[in-house]
């Protein structure tokens, strides 16, 4: 029999998130400039990271999207750090998690990752079993989509929700925070770093709403 | 060139679905689109599958695959409900996706005859059509009826959490394999496979190409933008994450 979720008390779960140029999903139209990642081992946060990127080439980020996501060109030119020396850590981190956890990482972050994964010649395919979308368990707890933890597969339900829609459901990160009482500076959404502290309470919250 | 896949060009007669062409060999300028007569050519392909989302270009097809003396079949992939007949909200988005293959030229008339029913009697949104009404224009002589890896029944089943039943009575179907490095593609191919043996059906290795290139990967999302009206730094097309759906993949 198969546990929920919210009574496995020692997993260690990874939460993630890009900020990136544009809403492309391709990694030759579209490069992640920042990441930031959480590590919470038994309920607890114990480590954290936040990198600006730099790649092969100039990072292009639109004048609407930097509005959006807060992107400061002259911060970025002066922390950023080559995307190889990073790389290592996120994969040794990814690997060292029981779960890795976003908000519409399968449908954005996840085909992203994999292209980091593919650049580096590394097996991208391990880290699909593992990986928990918040905004499809907020999808389905809003559309009443059912899972059935002992027959149903985990991460095609996930695949199936993360491009499921429903005219006037909201589903985004700053509603599930409104919906679930977490407080929330709309000023600081899309700062990688905010953004995967807020994802990880919104997190906590919906595992005791739906039985995964 | 040696490879157990099928090969499965898709022209630029599907509207935003493909920046290949079919004119003669020889016949395009470099800085032209690339020319699926060509490629087949440059990468030995001696024997391909052409399935369009519509009946428009087997003409230029016949000519041109003919006189380079490549042999090709002619496909249309329609879209497939329930019941043509019922056009409401319920029904927009309720189809799935099959691949009709003439296996001779006789059965035309026939493919014709489809292709206008789905594009006229069937239409809304977009050309549909029924199992009943395809059936009345069946011969297995004719036709081969091939579900496609991606947007099948299976997979919307799967992954759009739909609930087709399908009842294969007047034909048996043949199932379609693809790698694109998708994150779905193991779990479907896993689906497939299983459905093929619990059925008895027979499924093949199969690779679809849409551009030339993994390079060219964004002139085709152009282009599918365009068709989309979408941009290119929003998309907003679901999946469209990998550039593998080139001839350059084919191996």
């Amino acid at each position: 029999m198969k546990q929920l979720l919210r009574y496995r008390k020692n997993l260690r779960f990874v939460f993630f998130d890009f900020e990136t140029e544009s809403l492309n999903l391709s990694f030759e139209n579209n490069l992640p400039w920042q990441i930031a990642m959480i590590k919470i081992d038994s309920g607890q946060e114990v480590d954290s990271r936040d990198y600006y990127l730099k790649w092969d080439r100039k990072i292009n980020v639109s004048e609407g999207a930097a509005k959006v996501t807060g992107f400061d060109l002259e911060k970025y030119k002066k922390i950023a750090v080559d995307q190889a020396t990073v790389f290592p850590e996120i994969e040794e981190w990814f690997g060292w998690a029981d779960y890795i956890v976003g908000h519409n990482i399968l449908n954005f972050d996840i085909p992203l990752a994999k292209e980091w994964y593919k650049m580096h010649n590394k097996n991208w395919k391990k880290l699909l079993p593992k990986c928990i979308d918040t905004k499809c368990i907020a999808q389905s707890i809003k559309s009443k989509i059912p899972f059935d933890i002992e027959n149903d597969d985990f991460l095609s339900w996930q695949i199936a929700l993360s491009t499921y829609h429903e005219r006037g459901v909201k589903t985004n990160l700053s509603q599930m925070a409104k919906d679930n009482n977490i407080d929330f500076d709309p000023k600081k959404m899309h700062n990688a770093l905010f953004d995967i502290k807020t994802n990880a309470e919104v997190f906590f919250k919906l595992i005791n709403q739906k039985e995964v | 060139m040696s490879c157990n896949k099928i090969p499965i060009f898709k022209s630029h007669y599907s509207i935003g679905g493909s920046i290949l062409t079919l004119k003669e060999e020889g016949a395009s300028k470099k800085t032209e689109p690339d020319s699926i007569i060509d490629i087949c050519k440059e990468y030995n392909i001696e024997h391909c599958l052409l399935i369009d989302n519509h009946i428009g270009g087997i003409l230029e097809a016949s000519r041109s695959f003919n006189s380079a003396n490549i042999n090709f079949n002619f496909g249309i992939q329609i879209n497939v409900c329930d019941d043509m007949q019922k056009k409401n909200n319920e029904t927009k988005n309720s189809y799935w996706k099959a691949n009709i293959i003439l296996k001779k030229p006789e059965g035309y008339k026939n493919l014709i005859k489809i292709s206008s029913k789905a594009s006229v009697d069937g239409f809304y949104y977009r050309p549909r059509i029924d199992l009943k009404t395809i059936k009345q224009y069946w011969s297995n002589e004719e036709f081969d009826f091939v579900v496609p890896f991606y947007d099948s029944f299976l997979f919307k089943n799967i992954f759009k959490l739909k609930s087709f039943f399908v009842d294969f009575d007047f034909c048996k179907p043949v199932f379609f394999i693809e790698d694109h490095d998708l994150i779905y593609d193991d779990i479907l191919r896993e689906k497939v496979v299983d459905y093929c043996k619990a059925n008895n059906y027979i499924n093949y290795e199969s690779h679809s190409m849409h551009y030339k290139l993994k390079k060219d990967f964004k002139a085709y999302l152009t282009n599918r933008c365009i068709s989309e009206k979408t941009k290119l730094n929003k998309p907003n097309i679901d999946w469209m994450t990998s550039n593998e759906f080139c001839v350059e993949c084919l191996r």
